[in-house]
């Protein structure tokens, strides 16, 4: 049957009883159950194919077109079956039957042209004029009455045309870099080192560099580095070192002393356990995350550490401070930059080493005043982003032996307080008191009358209130060879000029948004001024 | 005629005459021979190198193969010049590749 109606017309098999039953329910497989025969012309030859009306078969006495009369085309004994299912409903006739929407499937609906009953299947058609038709009428009107139900189209929209112009940049034109072509030979004959030739120690690093710059330091071209004879090493991007290059480097640089290493995220305490075998004294990590306490502990036990310097690890916690203290009494340099359980608490064990240079910064949990304590011998302080230390901590800070001092980001410090600290605190070399926003003319005079003759780098970027009468003191300090105003609303070209004219030794100014400042802004052979908006426009 | 040629000089006193649209493939001997820049180098035509011959030599080869292939696209290129690049200079011509900008 349903073959039939997939319009071979021709040729046919015979249908099951089953076939049958389930084409008179409306029911049809859906994928096809033969591969031969794709005729499209349905229309004519359908009605010779398809279900034909039993010519002998009497309607229902109530009138009522029931699939009883309507037989599948090949087996035209009507099937008892079929029948009782199809009247099973018979309670249905007494419903209201609507002409018009169409019902449920298995409901009985009359038919819109000659109003005989009859029951709605997944086939049943729309009269063209309005209502639905049962099957014979379907015939007499020429419509197939087992047409598949058209699915309607939805129309599908044409692909937005995107507004802006992407421009493609996969389309690369040109040969590589020269640089990209030697990192490939490098790495190409990495195994036999000798080949490639020796170019010195100060090259080595400066290698190092070009390398880390493109993040092409892998596991490969990292054994490059690698050397028994070397003291010290540097790399610039670890980003791409595996657990193993860590072990390599352990095993091939016997002699370390020195070890920095920069977004060694990768590094893991096992590898750090391998490190610390080597005779390090100093020691410096950028993002040591996965290094656990196993791993800190085995460093600070081998290693005679002077120099203790991480940024970014959030499991480095008390009791390995502690743990430090104990094994490194005699640490010169530490730094705990942005450290995730640094808080009141590290304070005063800090405070108890001997240290000529300190960096506490960004700690997750604010420090506050009361619990600040430094250790005496500090010459090189710099605490960077503590929202919550006040004027308070300036006594403390006055008291040391400091040549370099680095106060950035706190923006609770006042220009009087400061203005104090410098009466006591003088001869400072490098100050950066970045981004005190409260801070202005007191606090630079005083700094200026304190360290005029030994200040050589100074940044007040941010320093917005600052007059310029202020900033004219700054000529003052004539071993200058680093000053960054950025940000300090009132520096024109004259101070600029003045500077010039002052400090004989200067050899960069950064102006970043000192928008006084115009395309005539003096200059000065080996000066660089970096940030003249004019400039870039 | 020196307008179209300029003149590279090695640290080891070999001198290459190359046409100028070859050295201006580099970056900083595009800066050094800029006219507006009132460089010595932009006058004479002339550019110190401070690089070994054989260097210098790998480098203005590599300029003529990117002029050459200037708007080829990368995946057209078959020729390949690490085949040229002897790895026995590879570390120093890196560093030289790096000062040049090439």
């Amino acid at each position: 049957m349903s073959r039939a109606r997939r319009g071979t017309g021709a040729v046919r098999g015979p249908a099951s009883a089953l076939t049958s039953f389930l084409a008179g329910l409306g029911v049809q497989p859906s994928a096809p159950l033969t591969t031969w025969g794709n005729s499209t012309a349905i229309n004519g030859q359908l009605a010779a194919d398809g279900p034909v009306i039993d010519p002998t078969a009497e309607l229902d006495p109530a009138g009522a077109v029931t699939a009883r009369n309507v037989e599948a085309g090949p087996s035209t004994v009507a099937d008892g079956k079929r029948a009782r299912s199809a009247s099973m409903n018979s309670d249905d006739l007494d419903a209201p039957v609507q002409h018009d929407s169409l019902q449920a499937v298995g409901e009985f609906m009359t038919c819109a042209e000659c109003d005989k009953q009859f029951t709605v299947t997944a086939y049943t058609k729309p009269r063209p004029k309005g209502g639905h038709l049962c099957v014979p009428c379907c015939y007499a009107l020429g419509i197939d009455p087992f047409a598949k139900a058209k699915v309607k189209k939805v129309a599908k929209k044409a692909p937005q045309k995107e507004a802006r112009t992407v421009k493609r940049f996969e389309d690369r034109r040109g040969a590589p870099g020269l640089g990209d072509i030697c990192i490939q030979i490098i790495g190409k004959y990495i195994e036999d080192v000798e080949q490639l030739g020796d170019i010195g120690h100060v090259n080595m690093d400066k290698v190092c560099r070009i390398i880390s710059r493109g993040r092409l330091l892998t596991p490969e071209t990292a054994q490059l580095f690698y050397a028994s004879d070397r003291e010290e090493l540097v790399m610039y991007d670890c980003t791409r070192l595996v657990h193993e290059s860590y072990l390599a480097m352990a095993n091939l640089c016997p002699n370390l002393y020195t070890l920095r290493l920069h977004y060694c995220g990768q590094l893991t305490t096992d590898a750090l356990v391998h490190i610390s075998r080597l005779p390090l004294r100093i020691i410096e990590l950028y993002g040591p995350f996965l290094v656990r306490e196993a791993g800190w502990k085995a460093l600070f036990e081998n290693c005679n550490l002077e120099s203790f310097l991480i940024t970014q690890s959030p499991r480095f916690d008390l009791a390995l401070l502690e743990n430090l203290l104990a094994q490194c009494p005699q640490l010169k340099h530490l730094r705990l930059d942005e450290i995730g359980k640094l808080d009141n608490a590290f304070l005063p064990l800090i405070a108890q080493f001997p240290l000529i240079s300190l960096d506490i910064s960004s700690p997750t949990h604010h420090l506050s005043d009361e619990a600040f304590v430094l250790p005496s011998t500090v010459q090189s302080l710099t605490l960077l982003d503590h929202p919550e230390l006040t004027d308070e901590i300036l006594p403390t800070i006055a008291k040391l032996p400091l040549h370099t001092l680095k106060l950035s980001l706190m923006p609770e410090l006042t220009d009087a307080g400061v203005a104090t600290l410098f009466q006591t605190l003088t001869n400072l070399s490098h100050v950066d008191l970045e981004k005190g926003h409260d801070l202005a003319d007191a606090a630079l005079i005083s700094l200026i009358e304190s360290s005029a003759a030994t200040l050589t780098t100074l940044s007040i970027l941010g320093w917005r209130e600052v007059s310029s009468d202020a900033l004219a003191h700054l000529t003052r300090c004539v071993k200058l060879t680093q000053l960054n105003l950025g940000w300090c609303r009132q520096v024109t070209d004259f101070l600029l000029k003045d500077l010039l004219d002052a400090c004989p030794d200067l050899n960069t100014i950064y102006v970043w948004g000192c928008n006084q400042l115009t395309d005539a802004a003096p200059r000065r052979r080996g000066v660089k001024i970096v940030g003249i908006e004019t400039h870039s426009l | 005629m020196s307008g179209d040629f300029v003149k590279l000089v090695s640290a080891d006193g070999y001198t290459f005459v190359v046409p100028r649209n070859v050295a201006l493939q580099s970056g900083t001997l595009r800066s050094m021979l800029d006219p507006t820049g009132n460089f010595t180098e932009a006058e004479t035509n002339t550019c110190h190198i401070q690089y070994r011959g054989v260097i210098v030599l790998k480098v203005i080869e590599y300029l003529a193969y990117k002029l050459q292939y200037l708007d080829t696209s990368s995946d057209e290129i078959v020729e390949d010049f690490s085949d040229r690049v002897d790895p026995y200079i590879a570390l120093e011509l890196l560093t030289a590749s790096d000062f040049l900008e090439v």
